[in-house]
């Protein structure tokens, strides 16, 4: 199995992922009835959103993830 | 919803916190040391907003590298997407319709650049690539022709979607007779740009203010379609004379 990406990586990943999946959530409730399906994608968008936005806060030990640029993880694990 | 004021307070908050999030986001890419030099912008899109776009693109890369994900598997992808697209934009649904219109037209990208990284890079795989490319293109704009076929609209529809075919055919036709064509105003991702934040405001609009023109729903839709219409034919036609120039300087030499 891989080993995980840097988390600067991965919670821009999700921070991403999170807020195009919060929008076709939001899309589902404005243009459709089903507000039930529309809800749970858009909390699920902001669900990991929120996870990316803590992957990369600062920690109070060692080096904070957010401290890694994305140049630097690249050059890390090209 | 059923609630028209629900909807209207609903699209209010969508426009805020869009708007929010490309703020903060753009905000910090240009604030941190970033390097565009090898980024080649376009009057519509400038380096620096495709070196943000392209810098929040390097996990996915990652991903894809990492688990042998090839840019086939993607290129596949964007093609069941565009027909999520294609239904999304025949059914009115314009604001879902636009977010995953810029999700396919982001796997196009995202495709190339992990055939890049990874130099599997081949004749099949820009072939195969080039002829979903097209299928994805035609897919949105059928959506939407499907969705505005009992109005005038439907006609500048038409006319982007055969101006986007031409502007990818006299590239492809220039250079299968030795000419370089990478010349135009509005190239893919512009195209995707246009049309699917068009669709994404123009849903948001309809419901915050109406229509803005009376009798016509989606006007900025309307008007995102229009330009499109006549930017995308005039890069056909600029593509056409770059290339009439260039095979013209080869019977000369």
């Amino acid at each position: 199995m891989p080993e995980p990406s840097p988390p600067e990586l991965r919670g821009k990943a999700q921070r991403v992922i999170g807020f195009f999946v919060f929008m076709i959530g939001a899309g589902l409730l404005l243009e459709t009835r089903a507000a039930w399906a529309g809800t749970s994608v858009a909390l699920l968008g902001v669900g990991l959103f929120v996870w990316g936005v803590l992957e990369t806060r600062p920690r109070a030990t060692g080096a904070t993830p957010a401290s890694v640029s994305v140049a630097q993880a690249t050059e890390e694990h090209p | 919803m059923s609630s028209p004021s629900f909807d209207q307070a609903f699209a209010v908050a969508l426009l805020l916190i869009i708007g929010a999030t490309a703020a903060v986001s753009i905000g910090g890419y240009l604030r941190r040391p970033h390097d565009v030099a090898g980024i080649h912008g376009s009057i519509v899109l400038g380096s620096g907003i495709r070196g943000w776009y392209f810098s929040n693109l390097l996990p996915f890369e990652e991903f894809c590298v990492r688990w042998g994900i090839l840019p086939e598997h993607i290129s596949f992808m964007q093609l069941g997407g565009s027909v999520f697209v294609a239904y999304c934009y025949a059914a009115g649904m314009l604001f879902t319709g636009g977010w995953l219109l810029l999700c396919i037209g982001t796997l196009d990208i995202i495709d190339g650049r992990v055939a890049r990284r990874t130099n599997s890079s081949s004749a099949r795989g820009a072939f195969l690539d080039s002829v979903i490319d097209r299928y994805a293109d035609s897919a949105a704009f059928l959506g939407l022709a499907a969705y505005f076929r009992t109005s005038w609209v439907l006609w500048a529809v038409l006319l982007a979607l055969l101006g986007g075919l031409i502007v990818s055919y006299t590239r492809a036709r220039a250079e299968g007779l030795g000419a370089e064509c990478k010349v135009g105003l509005l190239q893919r991702p512009e195209r995707y740009v246009i049309l699917g934040f068009g669709t994404i405001f123009g849903a948001l609009a309809e419901r915050i203010a109406g229509p803005l023109v009376a009798g016509q729903p989606y006007t900025l839709v309307v008007l995102a379609v229009i330009v499109l219409a006549i930017l995308v034919n005039f890069t056909a036609v600029q593509r056409a004379v770059h290339v009439w120039r260039v095979l013209g300087q080869h019977v000369d030499a």
